[in-house]
């Protein structure tokens, strides 16, 4: 009893000098509520602790020494600035002013050279080369145009599409599903033989049997025209198909290759050598023209379902000509055009 | 600019309430965080509030009771903060409801003074040393230890030994003291 009695006595001593921790204090506290005297125990040591600490506050509180140090606390928080910049030396001053401008000015350096960097990483564009060299390959491009590459294909482009034309370079059979944009038409270059596009599914083989191009349409059309005579241009629609040489115009493509066409057939201002053109091939016919300059005539027509007879007669009719010869074996004469 | 100027506090007011009132809230805050370093803080740092807050406050009212409050507040934070918050001892010490307000009259007699000064030389020398270094020094138990090279068990008893000393020769004054509290509260 009496050990315990001197066990709490000095935990309540440590408990008033600001000594015990959290488990003592709960030990304190029960051990006061048990009975009275130790509940009288624990107020007699409070209240001489008391006397020393009021004595204590006295003596070690000093007031002036407090106020001086409350006037620097505010100070720094709530004077005006001017009071704290005459504190210092003018030349003190100058110096941090010159480190701060040279601080700002590195950041601002860093940045620049920073920005640099990643505008030219953002705008460089690079050439993108896809080739299908086991299989059949698929992939998107910068604009979100789908190409399947046949094996052996290979497909050039640029990492970003800038010019005014989204251009791509093709040697070998490839399927294009073109993103729509009309204010960047997509082109590809299969060599002398360009196909444009605005939005449409198309298929372009360069390398059709007989040194010959390709060019299928799925959906939507394409234009396709050859690289030294971009004017002249030949449409085709969706479930249209064209073979071209790979030499040039004038070449007669092979009636094995001739395609078949369904549909409508439409020739905006051309000239009249590429209508023929058009025609021997959809019609399998051998239309030749004579005279230097009736290529040259040009004409709008549509037609659609109409027999190469038919077709013929609407030629004539708008330019002018004569047409002579049997079946599909046809001679164009005429005056000519510039 | 629309606060009428009696309510701002000048600053030789608010010079004059720093004085008043700076001992009798740090004894006040020293009761609850029993560390009168912590207890000259938390006073300090409400002053700093009261000051920031000083165009807002009437200084013929609130001020006392608003420094007492924000004090009480603080301690308990500090008690909460440093897992010492017991809400049945604070009951035991008469502190829970205690307002600053009713313990501010806060004066130590001469006669008391001197009679602690008494007993503290009476105390053997390595005891009062001991207890000079902490109740007067505000040094803890472990620093004391630290500095006299002995071991803290050793400055623990040393304390203990002191304090029944001083509580067997105050305790006339405590007495006392108790009585006139008595009497003034009547």
């Amino acid at each position: 009893m009496e050990t315990n009695q001197t066990y709490y006595s000095e935990l309540i001593h440590k408990y008033f000098s600001g000594e015990v921790r959290h488990d003592e204090i709960n030990e304190i506290s029960d051990w006061i509520g048990k009975n009275e005297n130790n509940r009288k125990e624990f107020d007699e040591i409070n209240e001489v602790f008391q006397l020393f600490q009021s004595k204590a506050v006295e003596t070690v509180v000093d007031v002036d020494d407090e106020w001086m140090k409350f006037k620097a606390s505010v100070s720094y928080a709530g004077q005006p600035e001017q009071d704290i910049y005459t504190l210092k030396p003018q030349r003190m001053g100058r110096k941090l002013w010159l480190v701060r401008v040279l601080q700002y000015a590195a950041i601002f350096v860093l940045l620049a050279i920073g920005g640099y960097f990643l505008y030219y990483h953002l705008n460089r564009v690079t050439e993108e080369v896809l080739t299908a060299t086991g299989e059949t390959i698929k992939e998107a491009l910068p604009d979100g145009t789908k190409v399947t590459l046949t094996t052996g294909a290979t497909l050039s482009y640029p990492s970003k599409f800038k010019d005014t034309k989204r251009k791509v370079k093709l040697e070998g059979e490839a399927s294009f599903e073109v993103v729509h944009d009309e204010s960047q038409p997509f082109l590809v270059d299969a060599g002398t033989v360009q196909v444009e596009v605005l939005g449409t599914v198309f298929y372009v083989n360069t390398n059709a049997a007989g040194n010959h191009v390709e060019v299928k349409v799925t959906s939507g059309s394409v234009a396709v025209f050859y690289s030294e005579n971009p004017e002249s241009r030949i449409i085709l629609h969706a479930g249209e198909n064209i073979v071209l040489s790979k030499s040039g115009p004038e070449e007669i493509v092979p009636e094995t290759m001739l395609p078949t066409v369904s549909g409508k057939l439409e020739f905006d201002d051309q000239p009249l050598s590429n209508i023929i053109l058009r025609l021997n091939k959809i019609y399998h016919s051998d239309i030749r023209i004579e005279g230097e300059h009736t290529g040259n005539c040009r004409m709008t027509a549509t037609f659609e379902n109409q027999t190469l007879d038919a077709v013929l007669n609407v030629i004539k009719a708008t330019l002018d000509v004569t047409v002579t010869g049997k079946g599909k074996t046809l001679v164009i004469t005429g005056k000519g055009c510039k | 600019m629309e606060n009428t100027g009696a309510q701002i506090l000048s600053e030789a007011a608010f010079e004059k309430l720093f004085r008043a009132h700076f001992k009798g809230l740090c004894f006040f805050a020293q009761r609850y965080v029993k560390d009168l370093e912590a207890a000259r803080e938390i006073v300090q740092e409400v002053f700093v509030l009261l000051w920031e807050k000083r165009s807002t406050i009437d200084p013929e009212k609130s001020v006392k009771s608003y420094l007492g409050t924000s004090v009480y507040n603080r301690c308990l934070n500090y008690l909460r903060d440093n897992k010492k918050f017991k809400k049945d001892l604070l009951i035991a010490e008469h502190l829970f409801t205690e307002s600053y307000a009713e313990t501010s009259d806060f004066v130590v007699a001469d006669e008391i003074s001197r009679a602690i000064d008494t007993a503290v030389a009476e105390l053997p020398e390595k005891c009062r040393e001991i207890f000079i270094m902490n109740r007067f020094g505000q040094m803890k138990y472990q620093e004391i230890a630290n500095k006299l090279q002995i071991s803290i068990k050793t400055v623990e008893a040393q304390m203990s030994k002191a304090l029944q000393h001083m509580r067997i020769r105050l305790h006339d004054f405590i007495m006392l003291l108790l009585l006139i509290l008595y009497i003034l509260k009547k």
